[in-house]
């Protein structure tokens, strides 16, 4: 399944595809439970348009955080955003040391005017 | 249980397998295609078992069934899609399909950059999460913990995430086919 039509649950019912998101989110937890394991095999067996939504759904949720790309893309996130928050941190360390230094400064005017 | 062509091209094998499918087959196309459509999938889906098993066994022949019929179905729903389908975006999506079929590279750079373009999308805080489990690893619990919310709310925003994944990918298909038509005009 190459083609992205082939793993996004193409023309099968929204609340079908909600259902299958939330269980391929629950069985995807390491701490997932065998009573929730069989609860999901029960839902599956259900219906056809179950195991289509589950099949293609899984496809894409496993795609989605092992490509390459996209870890190294999330990873290149990760630091712009943290390389942001530590330059607004620089900025406001920056501000906070001026601001210190204008207020002493300003006390040892003070102080001398008095 | 293996199926062998001599089996399956007998009327009661033919008549056993659609007996068996036939029914749930129906009724779950029903809910995405029209009942003439359904007709021509059903037809079409039972002409290329019929034509598989002349070339080789089938290993569980009712879920090869099912998923032959959910690949015509989705052809069907494709061509819908497209709205402004000619003939000549029907050569480009064939080349496409050819061209792809010959270089996995090339697949797998398009689905990569679609994916991190839906990934970047997603709303910071299905983004955290996403992160969170898909690429650290850890574990809803942890999660939970990390970032002082609840486990039923780690599992909301995985939910949204996976749903905004699929919908911006339909949506960027969709823009792409809308694209590729009008280029080849």
């Amino acid at each position: 399944m190459n083609i992205i039509e082939d793993w996004v649950g193409i023309g099968i019912p929204e609340d079908i595809i909600a259902q299958a998101c939330t269980w391929i989110v629950k069985l995807d937890d390491p701490d997932c439970s065998t009573e929730t394991e069989g609860a999901f095999l029960s839902w599956l067996e259900r219906d056809l348009l179950h195991q289509w939504a589950y099949e293609e759904l899984a496809e894409l949720w496993a795609k989605a955080g092992s490509i390459d790309s996209v870890r190294e893309g999330i990873a290149v996130g990760i630091r712009h955003s943290s390389e942001t928050v530590e330059a607004g941190l620089r900025w406001w360390e920056s501000v906070t040391v001026i601001a210190i230094m204008t207020a002493g400064v300003l006390l040892g005017i003070i102080n001398a005017s008095t | 249980m293996m199926t062998r062509p001599r089996d399956f091209l007998s009327d009661e094998a033919i008549a056993t397998l659609i007996s068996k499918t036939r029914p749930q087959l129906e009724n779950s196309l029903l809910r995405m295609l029209s009942l003439s459509d359904v007709e021509d999938v059903l037809q079409d889906t039972y002409l290329k078992i019929f034509l598989v098993l002349q070339q080789q066994s089938i290993d569980n022949i009712e879920a090869f069934t099912y998923r032959v019929a959910r690949n015509i179905a989705i052809d069907k729903l494709r061509q819908y899609q497209r709205q402004e389908t000619t003939h000549r975006q029907i050569e480009h999506d064939l080349q496409l399909v050819h061209s792809r079929a010959e270089s996995d590279v090339s697949v797998q750079v398009h689905l990569q950059t679609e994916l991190s373009l839906a990934i970047q999308s997603l709303p910071a805080s299905c983004r955290q999460v996403f992160i969170a489990r898909r690429i650290h690893g850890l574990s809803h619990k942890e999660i939970a913990e990390l970032l002082s919310i609840s486990v039923k709310t780690v599992e909301n925003h995985l939910s949204k995430a996976l749903k905004r994944l699929r919908q911006s990918l339909i949506e960027r298909g969709a823009k792409e086919s809308r694209t590729s038509s009008r280029e080849d005009r």
